[in-house]
């Protein structure tokens, strides 16, 4: 996020909304490096304004905030250095969003199919990215879902398998500026089984040229 | 007009099929959260009222966007998902004639424009 559209910005802001859960927003002053900002917020479902109480602290001055935020809604903050306002902005928090990661992913073989399912979150227009490889493929192949139950076919189940997930969201539902989340931890799976890992024995593919 | 009555799946489905790529192509590469104000809406009746409002009543500064290609395409959707909604009489015909004859876009109508995008992305996002 920047200053008055077009022109210089005295400061960099930097807003991620972690799961609509926390919402943390960071500057580094370009003009104002060595002052300690006081950050001012207002949440559009809020009565007033209020200073920041959870500062990030770097190098002894503040560089962000820290604000519960737990639904979708609008932020406006301002930031200034005890007599002049720097910088101030509106935003839906949902325009930053950094959805978390899936969890307890499960898997449903049947035949040379996958269907793999985890939680969904309780937020909408979202796409569950699910990824997978064999030990003999270099590259991850991606499929999406805009639930978290997304089938891939054509899959050997005789060989061993990597599989991973995150959730990304909708630009048309939430912008351009979101974030995808992390990778969950990768999961391995071979003949309809979960696995430590993949390294154990190679398995010859069922067809060998 | 109340809005309460309007089938909002099936208008977000339409937005995510024709509306959305016709708003982004109007702000040919401008961002929406360039401009530093933002527009609120509650619930998606509020949402539409909104939209209707922006898209179909000229302001001062910003006069032609009932004309364009998704103005047309909101138009048509409301009629047919809002019982009772009556929309504007623009038809194709007078739209692919404006396309033609591209008017500068105004930073005021990119602005309202912007505040559309933020509308319809929070009405897809609630219903």
């Amino acid at each position: 996020a920047s200053g008055d559209a077009g022109q210089e910005p005295v400061l960099q802001v930097r807003i991620i909304n972690f799961n609509f859960e926390t919402v943390q927003v960071t500057w580094s002053p370009r003009r104002y490096s060595g002052t300690n900002l006081t950050f001012v917020y207002k949440l559009s479902s809020a009565e007033a304004s209020r200073p920041c109480c959870n500062y990030i602290v770097h190098e002894g001055h503040t560089a962000g905030c820290l604000l519960e935020a737990r639904k979708d809604e609008i932020l406006c903050f301002s930031l200034g250095n005890g007599t002049d306002i720097l910088f101030r902005k509106c935003e839906w928090i949902s325009a930053y969003l950094k959805p978390s990661s899936p969890e307890q992913l499960s898997f449903r073989w049947h035949e040379d199919a996958v269907t793999v399912t985890c939680s969904d979150l309780p937020y909408k227009r979202l796409l569950y990215e699910i990824q997978y490889k064999s030990i003999f493929d270099t590259e991850w192949q991606s499929k999406e879902g805009e639930t978290c139950n997304v089938t891939m076919q054509g899959l050997d189940s005789e060989k061993c398998y990597f599989f991973r997930a995150r959730v990304k969201t909708l630009e048309s539902s939430y912008g351009s500026d979101t974030y995808p989340s992390d990778w969950s931890k990768v999961t391995h799976q071979q003949r309809g089984e979960l696995r430590d890992s993949c390294q154990g024995k190679k398995l010859f593919p069922k067809f060998i040229l | 007009y109340n809005f309460t009555d309007c089938d909002f799946e099936k208008i977000r489905k339409k937005y995510q099929e024709v509306i959305y790529q016709a708003l982004n192509k109007y702000m040919n590469g401008v961002k929406s959260t360039e401009f530093n104000n933002y527009i609120y809406c509650e619930d998606p009746p509020d949402c539409l009222a909104k939209i209707d409002l922006i898209t179909f009543y000229p302001t001062h500064g910003c006069t032609t966007l009932a004309k364009e290609i998704f103005a047309v395409r909101t138009n048509a959707t409301l009629t047919l998902q809002c019982p009772g909604y009556s929309g504007t009489q623009i038809n194709n015909t007078q739209a692919k004639k404006k396309r033609k004859k591209r008017q500068v876009t105004t930073n005021k109508c990119l602005e309202q424009v912007s505040h559309l995008m933020e509308l319809w992305r929070r009405f897809s996002r609630i219903s």
